[in-house]
């Protein structure tokens, strides 16, 4: 396999849960040398979160920290310990980077504050990720990926108008800070690399979910305007709703086609050629009659016939993928994007894989760490610890 | 420092709708000369006027070139020549077909980092796929685990696959650069948005790729914590997202908003129990909610330590205390007489300084600025191209 475009450079990794780990997998997915500090014991909390290979939870069995952690190296290490906190002081010495993702506040506390640690490596990039920043009344607040999506502006458009706005399933607020996080890192090593100047960047997740949110922003900016969940009626059609099929829902797109070459596409031109339906205003006075047509032309379709047929009219069906669906998608398939990860612990598995193709440098298969797999490796081979030590360590829980 | 932290680079940037201008905006900000190549071809006059455009296109460069004319073409190889990085998101195949595909421009600049970005990726069988973000929103699996438990499936909301995959865009193109600066070598990078966004949901792929489970819509549901999802609050359609993550915020949550008796109550006893029992526990906690405001709600329920927040629609956003007080929105003065208010990066840097911002540039606005300054074209010519169209 040829090196990773990002070779070389060191980071610390002082993250666990999603975000921090998120961000120093796709450098390390690209090269980059991570080194990741666990708590003794437990190790990050995304161990113990599912979903488990085989329901089983174990420590080296979540899928959800097997696939945040590819490519890296794992130690343990107390942090809240004077050992501890004297080697991630050495460690620090030698990276280019740190990550971390704890409360604002508790790298201070552990004497690991950015003041503390640009003294002792001036060319230093740190970058803390957090749910609301280092500053602002908020700073000290908690959250749960539901109340950033809830807080970002994002959640209150999506759902239904006489119902609870609801979030996209998933954590994706901590996925998208993760990615800004990395881009941070890659930033600030372009000035670290010209002028050997560090930096300290503080990302929060709020800000992550919230900047891109300029659909939203900016009607009310210039007019006031206000975007709420979309209001019942009308028609599935015309509101570009689901709708159910054979074999799953497909969600139409019809504003940007012309309505004579829908009606072709799903042959129904005989049926919608009708006065009701001849214009986008009558398609939504008429659209519980309009779907009555379509609803029961979509059944007798799989959603790939639909998707099909309207590409072939230069227009677009979404088709809803559930996860069996893109497991085995042609597409996928064919671009091997669920490449097979061998693991000790659950052999191999298919993980989504790269998420941009990139022939020099490109993207590295490597499976997630063991707890403290390179506890040797670290303290004694780089570090110059004894094995004796490596005892006492574990003894008096330091690592 | 008074440089940015990419200044000295150069793009020359063919994106167009949300994705690929929002990465090249982004890149923009941190210090690079983008590029914008447009054409008065379609009818992207009338698309300027929109806030949206103005939100995507900040703080970088505007040249007008007909890429159908050979010597707009000529223009377009001549500002690669002189570029780092070019990237576009045309469909697949319309940059080869203009003569600007990969192969054409490592002719004219060896070490040119190319990226290409498409719906669903440049290869396999859907490599022509056409759509916009709500596909890629249904594609990828993220709308499939978005909706009601009792309803169907594929809300999309707003605008979001653009943005995961411009950001990673950005991701890709600068891990390039930091190749090309430790090797010198060039590449052609491609990305798919839809790829990308099934690397934000790994969770559920692996939980049906090891245990075949796939349970559909999430609602607002969390695989463990309850409660966990958005409470009706005092006004019209005001919410509040409240997640309980353990005992303790439990406990503090019952005592806090006056109601002890909950935490004693046998449905809800342990994390399980109040897990199963989460639609009795909702309306209860509901009956609370109502009777504060979102805000209230949070900071009387932060005050105890349990995660909680207003689901904030524009003007909540626009409004809120805490992005104010740290600056996230900048006001850039007027631009034809409208107010005009930029939203910053969502992240902060203690010695880098703060990000470029500029309003959008004019169409066409630097176009003597790349023909006469960085191309080198006397102004003659310049002229001759502009009355023969060319730049346009």
């Amino acid at each position: 396999m040829t090196e990773g475009a990002l070779e070389g450079i060191k980071i610390l990794d002082l993250t666990h849960y999603i975000a921090g780990p998120y961000c120093t997998k796709i450098l390390a997915d690209f090269g980059a040398d991570v080194l990741k500090v666990e708590r003794p014991g437990l190790g990050d909390s995304a161990r113990q979160m599912g979903p488990f290979y085989q329901d089983d939870p174990h420590l080296e069995k979540s899928g959800l920290f097997l696939f945040l952690n590819t490519n890296k190296q794992s130690i343990t290490l107390d942090l809240e310990t004077a050992t501890g906190g004297n080697i991630v002081r050495k460690l620090v010495e030698e990276a280019d980077v740190l990550v971390e993702n704890f409360a604002p506040g508790v790298m201070d506390k552990l004497g690991l504050g950015y003041d503390v640690l640009e003294k002792i490596n001036p060319r230093l990039i740190m970058v803390s990720i957090s749910n609301f920043g280092q500053s602002g009344p908020y700073r000290d607040y908690k959250a749960e990926d539901i109340v950033e999506y809830a807080m970002s502006g994002l959640m209150y458009v999506i759902g239904n108008y006489d119902r609870e706005p609801v979030k996209h399933g998933g954590t994706a607020a901590q996925f998208t800070a993760g990615e800004v996080a990395a881009i941070t890192v890659l930033m600030a090593l372009n000035v670290q690399q010209d002028s050997g100047q560090g930096d300290y960047i503080d990302v929060s997740i709020q800000e992550a979910v919230t900047a891109p949110q300029y659909t939203l922003l900016m009607p009310y900016v210039y007019s006031g305007g206000v975007k709420r969940r979309s209001l019942k009626g009308g028609g599935d059609l015309t509101q570009n709703n689901a709708i159910a099929t054979k074999d799953g829902y497909v969600v139409p797109s019809i504003t940007n086609m012309e309505w004579s070459l829908l009606a072709l596409s799903l042959e129904l031109t005989e049926e919608l050629d009708n006065s009701k339906f001849d214009t986008p205003a009558a398609r939504v006075l008429n659209g519980e009659e309009l779907d009555d047509i379509i609803h029961k032309r979509f059944l007798e379709k799989t959603k790939a016939d639909l998707f099909h047929e309207t590409q072939a009219f230069g227009s677009s069906f979404g088709i809803v993928m559930s996860t069996e669906d893109l497991l085995n998608c042609p597409q996928l398939a064919e671009r091997e994007f669920f490449p097979e990860v061998d693991h000790p612990f659950t052999g191999s598995l298919k993980y989504p894989g790269a998420p941009f193709k990139m022939p020099e440098g490109g993207w590295q298969k490597g499976r997630a760490p063991l707890l403290g797999e390179h506890n040797r490796e670290i303290f004694i081979d780089r570090l110059g610890y004894s094995q004796e030590d490596l005892v006492k360590f574990r003894e008096l829980g330091i690592s | 420092m008074s440089t940015l932290p990419l200044e000295g680079i150069r793009v020359a940037d063919f994106t167009q709708v949300a994705q690929g201008p929002y990465a090249t905006m982004m890149l923009a900000q941190m210090g690079v000369e983008v590029i914008k190549v447009e054409t008065l071809d379609r009818s992207q006059g009338d698309a300027r006027q929109a806030a949206a455009f103005a939100s995507l296109n900040s703080s970088k460069k505007s040249l007008t070139l007909n890429l159908k004319d050979p010597r707009g073409l000529e223009v377009a190889l001549g500002l690669v020549k002189i570029s780092d990085m070019v990237i576009e998101n045309f469909a697949t195949g319309v940059m080869e077909r203009l003569g600007l595909g990969y192969d054409d421009l490592k002719q004219v600049k060896p070490d040119i980092i190319m990226l290409s970005s498409q719906l669903l990726g440049r290869s396999g069988p859907l490599k022509s796929a056409i759509g916009f973000w709500a596909e890629v929103q249904n594609f990828s699996g993220l709308s499939h685990f978005t909706g009601y438990k009792d309803g169907r499936p594929g809300l999309v909301g707003a605008i979001w696959a653009d943005h995961l995959a411009g950001m990673l865009v950005v991701f890709a193109v600068l891990t390039a650069l930091h190749h090309r600066q430790e090797t010198g070598e060039g590449q052609y990078i491609q990305v798919s948005m839809a790829d990308n966004l099934v690397a934000s949901i790994p969770e559920m792929i692996l939980d049906y790729s090891v245990n075949k489970r796939d349970d559909g819509p999430q609602e607002n549901r969390d695989a463990s914590m309850a409660p966990h999802g958005a409470y009706r609050s005092q006004g019209f359609d005001k919410w509040v997202s409240i997640a309980v993550t353990n005992e303790e915020e439990w406990s503090a949550l019952c005592q806090v908003t006056g109601h002890p008796e909950w935490a004693k109550d046998e449905r809800f006893a342990d994390p399980v129990s109040r897990w199963s029992n989460q639609e009795d526990l909702d309306k209860l906690i509901t009956k609370w909610t109502l009777q504060h405001t979102d805000y209230e709600s949070m900071h009387i329920l932060q005050g105890v330590g349990v995660p909680a927040g207003p689901t904030l629609d524009a003007e909540g956003m626009f409004n809120d205390p805490h992005l104010n007080d740290r600056g996230f929105y900048i006001p850039l003065g007027e631009k034809e007489g409208r107010p005009y208010v930029h939203v910053a990066h969502p992240w902060r840097s203690s010695d880098v300084p703060r990000p470029y911002y500029n309003p959008v540039p004019d169409l066409g606005e630097h176009n003597s600025y790349v023909l006469g300054e960085l191309l080198g074209i006397p102004e003659a010519e310049i002229a001759r191209l502009t009355e023969d169209g060319v730049l346009s």
